[in-house]
């Protein structure tokens, strides 16, 4: 809930990131069919749904992964829709993917490296990496650990770790806590409310309906790509429908 | 003075040293296959040869010419198939190195010599100047000297590392140490090496064994008595070494640079890449015009090294002599680069007394690395990777001690 938003920098209430109508489409299979949404600086937004409800389409179209049809998905004032990926890393956003998708073959340190190699200059990495370091202690004991050997666990949070290299102004997290024990899921919670509570403006996907609504101050509920709920994390927490279908009744 | 048949060898070598450096960075580092990688090096060749000898353009200008020409080249290839992705580009590079060879046999014979090849092209020797005849004993002798002790100096490392290199893999293996047992086996290899030449009759040549070979190479005892060609030849091996090192040097500076990093993120994982923001199509690009300049530069000195350039050595099997060089080293390993094109180029010339069975030889060799090694004698690594001696302390990782 937004128990800790006393703890917000940003000039917070300003929309970084609003998304316009936006239809996706793969094919003949519609993916999106008009969502609107908005992000607004200092939350964290969590979009909930089925699977297969288009969320990670939503994300990857946001970064310019894929291309969407029509609508308009603006960030801090201009229009970013189907630019390139390498366009929209620069203007400030930054994906950690569904899956990973981690440099497995390179070291722990190269993932990150990688991760800061366009968007960072000397100064600022070492600053950012001592950041990382401190968020999760464990990259740092792995950090000359090939990628592809690590658990699952940590793999999720270098890959986290590696989307904050990009020093995003907009974090996207597409299912964080995707195959983590329970224990974990919650650590990995908790890790994100660190970072909303440092500044970090999140907009999150979760299966975790229940643990991602508590730290959300804002959530959408995607279904068969529309956007029929929306309100506060515990107005959707509270909400019946959602009980039913996300939260076990 | 080392005698001229192998003295071609070793340009030979220094030169595919090159040309797989070039084909590593596009395959080795970013992952791209280009099958036609010869092309490139015909373009470099036949490009530096009609410069210097039609147009009458100076070595230097022949050179630029080269390279600039396989740049464009690597454009008008790369663009629409790095584009598409998936392997396109083999399929392209293919094409495009036989149209280049067949184009090559239909260009007017005056300028590029058709089927029979360009012959009038100037040698490398034909661009130093004549020493004059007092000063070259001295210099003579410095270049045998320092040459001598880089050789030596390099053979025993060489060695020292190999057995290093042994010595590691048995004690994962094994547990223990083995040094002894690898000092022995090598006194009995090297022992069996030299055991094995044969003495000349009257109707046979003689063969000599490892140690006569060596000494045939540089033939210590000549050395002081053909002043004037003995300290060109060393010159040339000294430019030809220095533009080793220098592309050597300047592919690891990219490497290290930050599109160099982006090129070795492409290959891990191109969705990846894209997702952090590298803009892959260009860099990809970017990188294989990088490759194609190198391939050309490759081409340039092998035309002013050998007497005779023909459309047909350019043809599919030095494609796949390259591929084999870099797969056989180690894709994305410079080390490895090096040792792969040494040894593909070596591996004939040694191999000559078996006749015709050296093709089997050298295919059972590569299906044996398929099968154990596949990813090459260095896989990913560097030299400075597997000896972790003080000052070659650059290793992946070395860094990461004092973050
Ligand atoms: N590349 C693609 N080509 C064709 N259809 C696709 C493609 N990617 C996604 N889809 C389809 O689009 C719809 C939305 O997919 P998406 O990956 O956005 O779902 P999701 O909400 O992230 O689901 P999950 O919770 O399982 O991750 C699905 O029906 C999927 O089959
Ligand atoms: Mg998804």
């Amino acid at each position: 809930m937004t128990d800790q938003s006393g703890n917000h920098h940003v000039d917070e209430g300003r929309k970084i990131l609003s998304v316009e109508d936006l239809h996706v489409a793969y094919g003949a299979v519609k993916a999106l069919r008009g969502i609107s949404f908005s992000v607004k600086a200092g939350e964290i937004v969590t979009l909930i749904g089925a699977n297969g409800a288009g969320k990670s389409t939503t994300m990857n179209c946001i970064m310019g992964l894929v291309k969407c049809q029509a609508g308009k998905i603006v960030f801090l004032d201009e229009d970013i829709a189907n630019m390139h990926a390498f366009q929209i890393v620069r203007k400030g956003l930054s994906l950690s993917p569904e899956g990973r998708r981690l440099f497995l073959n390179l070291s722990v340190r190269e993932n990150l490296e990688i991760g800061g190699l366009i968007t960072l200059d000397k100064g600022k990495k070492q600053e950012l990496l001592d950041e990382i370091f401190q968020l999760f202690p464990r990259v740092k004991e792995r950090l000359t650990q090939i990628a592809g050997t690590l658990s699952g666990g940590e793999q999720q949070m270098v890959a986290i770790s590696r989307a904050i290299m990009q020093n995003p102004d907009l974090l996207l997290l597409d299912e964080p806590s995707l195959g983590l024990a329970p224990n974990l899921v919650q650590e990995i919670f908790e890790k994100v409310q660190i970072l909303n509570s440092e500044g970090k403006t999140i907009l999150m996907v979760e299966q975790n309906a229940f643990q991602a609504l508590r730290i959300s101050h804002r959530a959408y509920c995607l279904e068969h790509g529309e956007l029929n709920i929306k309100g506060t994390g515990a107005e959707l927490l509270a909400n019946p429908k959602i009980k039913e279908a996300y939260l076990g009744g | 003075m080392i005698n001229p048949y192998w003295e071609l060898v070793i340009f030979l070598v220094m030169i595919n040293v090159i040309f797989t450096l070039s084909l590593n960075l596009i395959l080795g580092y970013n992952g791209q296959f280009s099958l036609g990688h010869a092309g490139f090096l015909a373009i470099g060749a036949y490009g530096s040869g009609v410069a210097t000898t039609a147009l009458g353009l100076p070595l230097f200008a022949g050179v630029l010419m080269s390279i600039a020409c396989c740049i464009v080249a690597a454009v008008i290839v790369g663009y629409p198939c790095l584009r598409l992705g998936g392997d396109y580009l083999a399929i392209a590079t293919l094409g495009f190195a036989e149209i280049i060879r067949i184009v090559l046999l239909a260009l007017p014979e005056k300028t590029f010599g058709g089927a029979t090849g360009m012959q009038n092209i100037h040698n490398i020797y034909d661009y130093l100047p004549v020493p004059a005849g007092a000063h070259n004993g001295i210099i003579n002798l410095i270049f045998t000297i320092v040459f001598s002790v880089v050789f030596l100096a390099l053979t025993i490392w060489g060695v020292f590392a190999l057995g290093n290199f042994l010595n590691g893999v048995l004690q994962k293996r094994f547990g223990g140490n083995f040094w002894r047992y690898i000092v022995w086996a090598g006194f009995v290899v090297l022992i069996i090496a030299n055991l094995s030449g044969t003495k000349g009759t009257a109707s046979v040549s003689a063969k000599p064994g490892i140690a006569g070979y060596v000494m045939d190479i540089f033939q210590f005892s000549n050395a002081m008595k053909q002043p004037s060609l003995e300290s060109r030849q060393w010159l040339v091996f000294l430019i030809y070494g220095l533009i080793v090192l220098a592309v050597n040097q300047l592919i690891r500076n990219f490497l290290n640079s930050v599109p160099g990093r982006g090129v070795v993120a492409i290959r891990e994982n191109e969705i990846a890449a894209t997702n952090l923001g590298i803009n892959v199509f260009w860099l990809k690009l970017q990188n294989f015009m990088l490759g194609c300049a190198f391939a050309g530069l490759a081409g340039a000195l092998l035309a002013h090294t050998i007497p005779l350039i023909k459309p047909i050595e350019f043809g599919f099997l030095k494609s796949v002599d390259v591929l084999l060089m870099v797969v056989l080293g180690g894709m994305g390993s410079m080390t490895g680069s090096f040792v792969g094109a040494v040894s593909i180029s070596v591996l004939p010339e040694v191999l000559r007394g078996v006749g015709e069975w050296r093709m089997v030889l050298y295919s059972l060799v590569l299906i044996l690395f398929m099968l154990f090694k596949p990813g090459g004698i260095f896989g990913t690594n560097e030299l400075s990777d597997i000896f972790r001696l003080p000052w070659l302390k650059r290793g992946r990782d070395a860094e990461a001690s004092d973050a």
